[in-house]
């Protein structure tokens, strides 16, 4: 017995303990190759509770978030009628178009859906959009795309094309205040 | 009496074609399989970074979380059995190992390592190296059968090089992990019926079964030819009572496989019906732009995608890779008892989805391995029906040669070419190509979305004489898929000739599942198929 210290339970030559060895192999897989990536540091032992989240979208036309005077203000050039923009993620969305010609689109989306979507986003977190924010852009086209969310509702910007006032982080800027905005309205519409 | 062996044939290429290496019980026999295993996971890994999923967050880790958080076997979602979840969560051991050396707080920290897009690649690392092992059990399963290594390896490779197949397999999803039980299980069938003593390849065999119906629940016909195979290895030396007593012990290990797979059968089964409740009825009347009118008409757009589109994004290619399933259908009706086993399960598998009102083609990967064991076969007979004495029969042979290797290597070069394509995400690239396209067709009439035509702009495109204001008077639109429909369930799925050409990343083929959340891609549809689709490109105010 004594003499089959060194080896496993059934006498093969596997080490004593491969358990010893899976776990250093382990470990040394989660060190060297699945660390978070810089954008997207592990939080600390402290953590916030995790919000809730929900597949609901607020019963509110996108159209009908903002008029097309509020994008022209926050802008600072003129659009047209806000008209359907398709879909954004699991929700819809409006188009502001411009003459620039450029292309805002906000998106209403659930708040699954932001969860969903947040882990793939990449961009950086933006602190004073909603409880939850992430931009990314300005990317080769100039498009810059915000993605946002309240207790129980997720927005989606993004800005297309040239706007006047808007260029480099600006457009950065642009897109976070019609995020602020379309989720004061959403949240109270809700 | 023992059990008989299955019939090899007398027209396997073995006979025709078998260099030394290739000889029967040489290690060297394997290699060849690691080409087209590499090709899936090579492609497959460099594709790996796609994008959004749908059911990824919710569907597959989120249950996963919820056990582990709870330290109970219970993911809490019963649409699907448990055993991804148990995929899943080996996957967060090397996070588990590190964390708990850290000191207390360990699972919280796992939970948040589980959030990050680090930990969502592995996973799918995960998913692929286990889909891809369905090349290898299709490559074993034909070398034994057919003691061919060209066979086998054409088999493989049919499989390996289907883009549907491939992009599928980057999922975190149930349905690649079922394709490669599937081909497990009827690998031990055939090999209960090659290499006796039955009852070990049967009993695994029970067991692969039970993983497949533990990882999907229709799974569980898979049941079926390990059942056949039974009443195939022992009616002739076994009284019917112990046949009937050895098959219900099958069934019995299958069961029980799937109990330890989805623990929550018995310790909350009331949950477990429910979900499985919400399938049947998910399944029965429709889904969105997947639903389809059962019977005829969805065995009709299965046979459509099985047929036009499962071997290759190339039509040509997919339908020649199909015509010789058929042809290996037809080979079969020599081998019954291989004809039984290799068929039942996809036959009753297909007739079963078509009583379904909901057609996702997902559902239909597991179907790839047999296809591509048939596709081969039928290769090989067609090979040894035209003969080796006359000239004419080598030039036929030469013919089927070639036409296969070119299938093959296009197949591969197009996965390769799409995984380059998801490489580029977030590039201008496909704006470019996409106003290259519209500029090369200057007798033909787009119609350019708002935010299309903002980038085409920007790309300094100016004025497209090609280009009209107007959709009406456009034969075609040009538009970002996400501009199409007002909600993503607006779209119908599964038409494989929905657009003409789409700019963007191949992570996925649009024109089946044109409501995938993933990137914004650029899609060239006719003006008339807008129109008929309602899509919003046509039907808004020109501007």
């Amino acid at each position: 017995m004594n003499g089959g210290a060194r080896r496993g339970y059934t006498g093969s030559p596997w080490p004593a303990r491969p358990t010893r060895w899976l776990a250093a192999l382990l470990a040394l897989v989660a060190a060297c190759q699945c660390s978070p990536r810089e954008d997207e540091p592990v939080r600390a032992a402290v953590q916030p509770p995790r919000p809730a989240t929900s597949w609901e979208i607020p019963d509110v036309d996108p159209c009908a978030i903002l008029p097309a005077s509020a994008v022209e203000a926050l802008a600072g050039s003129p659009v047209g009628h806000p008209r359907p923009g398709g879909t954004a993620v699991d929700g819809s969305a409006c188009q502001y178009v411009g003459t620039g010609p450029f292309v805002i689109t906000l998106g209403l989306m659930s708040t699954n859906a932001y969860e969903s979507l947040k882990v793939d986003f990449g961009g950086t977190p933006v602190l004073d959009v909603g409880s939850s924010a992430l931009v990314d852009g300005p990317d080769q086209l100039g498009d810059v795309t915000l993605v946002a969310r309240s207790l129980d509702a997720a927005v989606l910007i993004q800005i297309s094309g040239v706007i006047p006032g808007a260029v480099g982080p600006a457009r950065r800027d642009l897109a976070e205040r019609i995020a602020r905005q379309a989720l004061k309205v959403v949240s109270r519409g809700s | 009496m023992g059990p008989l062996p299955l019939a090899r044939g007398p027209r396997s290429i073995a006979r025709t074609w078998r260099p030394r290496w290739a000889a029967p019980g040489t290690l060297w026999r394997l290699l060849p399989v690691l080409l087209p295993l590499g090709i899936l996971i090579g492609t497959g890994l460099r594709g790996l970074d796609f994008g959004q999923h749908w059911d990824e967050r919710h569907y597959q880790i989120g249950p996963m979380e919820t056990m582990i958080r709870t330290g109970r076997p219970l993911p809490g979602y019963y649409g699907y059995p448990s055993l991804d979840y148990w995929i899943a969560t080996t996957a967060v051991i090397p996070d588990a190992i590190v964390e708990v050396g850290r000191g207390p707080g360990a699972r919280e920290r796992v939970l948040d390592r589980i959030d990050t897009h680090a930990f969502l690649l592995r996973l799918r690392t995960v998913f692929l190296g286990i889909c891809a092992l369905a090349v290898l059990w299709v490559y074993l399963l034909v070398l034994s059968w057919r003691d061919s290594v060209p066979e086998a390896l054409l088999a493989a490779s049919v499989l390996a090089t289907s883009w549907e197949v491939a992009y599928h397999s980057r999922w975190i999803a149930t349905d690649g992990v079922l394709m490669q039980f599937g081909a497990l299980t009827i690998l031990l069938v055939m090999l209960s019926q090659l290499r006796p003593p039955a009852e070990r390849w049967l009993f695994l065999a029970a067991v692969a079964a039970g993983l497949g119906a533990g990882t999907k629940y229709p799974g569980a016909l898979l049941l079926v030819p390990v059942l056949v195979g039974g009443w195939f290895a022992w009616r002739e030396r076994c009284r019917l009572g112990a046949v009937l007593g050895r098959l219900a012990a099958l069934a019995g290990v299958a069961f029980a496989t799937f109990l330890v797979t989805t623990p929550a059968v018995l310790l909350a089964p009331s949950a477990v019906l429910d979900g499985m409740l919400v399938e049947i009825h998910h399944y029965a009347y429709g889904h969105h732009g997947h639903t389809v009118q059962p019977g005829l008409v969805h065995l009709y757009r299965m046979a459509d995608y099985l047929g036009r589109a499962l071997f290759s994004w190339y039509a040509p290619i997919a339908l020649f890779l199909a015509s010789l399933c058929l042809v290996g259908v037809w080979a079969l009706r020599r081998e019954p008892r291989a004809a039984a086993l290799l068929l039942s399960f996809p036959v009753l598998y297909a007739l079963y989805f078509a009583t379904q009102s909901a057609m996702v083609v997902r559902n239909l990967l597991v179907l790839a391995p047999f296809l591509a064991i048939l596709a081969a076969h039928g290769a090989a007979w067609v090979w040894s029906a035209a003969g080796r004495e006359r000239r004419a029969a080598k030039g036929a042979r030469a013919g089927l040669a070639a036409l296969l290797a070119i299938a093959l290597l296009v197949n591969a070069w197009w996965l390769w070419h799409a995984a380059s394509t998801i490489r580029e995400r977030k590039t201008d690239r496909f704006a470019r190509e996409a106003l290259a396209y519209v500029r090369e067709r200057p007798s033909s009439t787009f119609y350019v979305s708002p935010r299309v035509r903002t980038h085409f702009a920007l790309l300094g495109a100016g004025s497209l004489p090609n280009v009209t204001p107007d959709p009406s008077h456009a034969e075609h639109v040009v538009f970002y898929a996400h501009e199409g429909v007002r909600r993503y369930k607006d779209w119908r799925a599964n038409r494989l000739r929905l657009t003409e050409r789409w700019f963007g990343p191949y992570e996925v083929n649009f024109n089946v599942y044109p409501n995938w959340w993933g990137d914004d891609r650029i899609v060239v549809m006719s003006a008339a198929k807008a129109k008929g689709l309602g899509l919003l490109v046509v039907a808004q105010t020109p501007r």
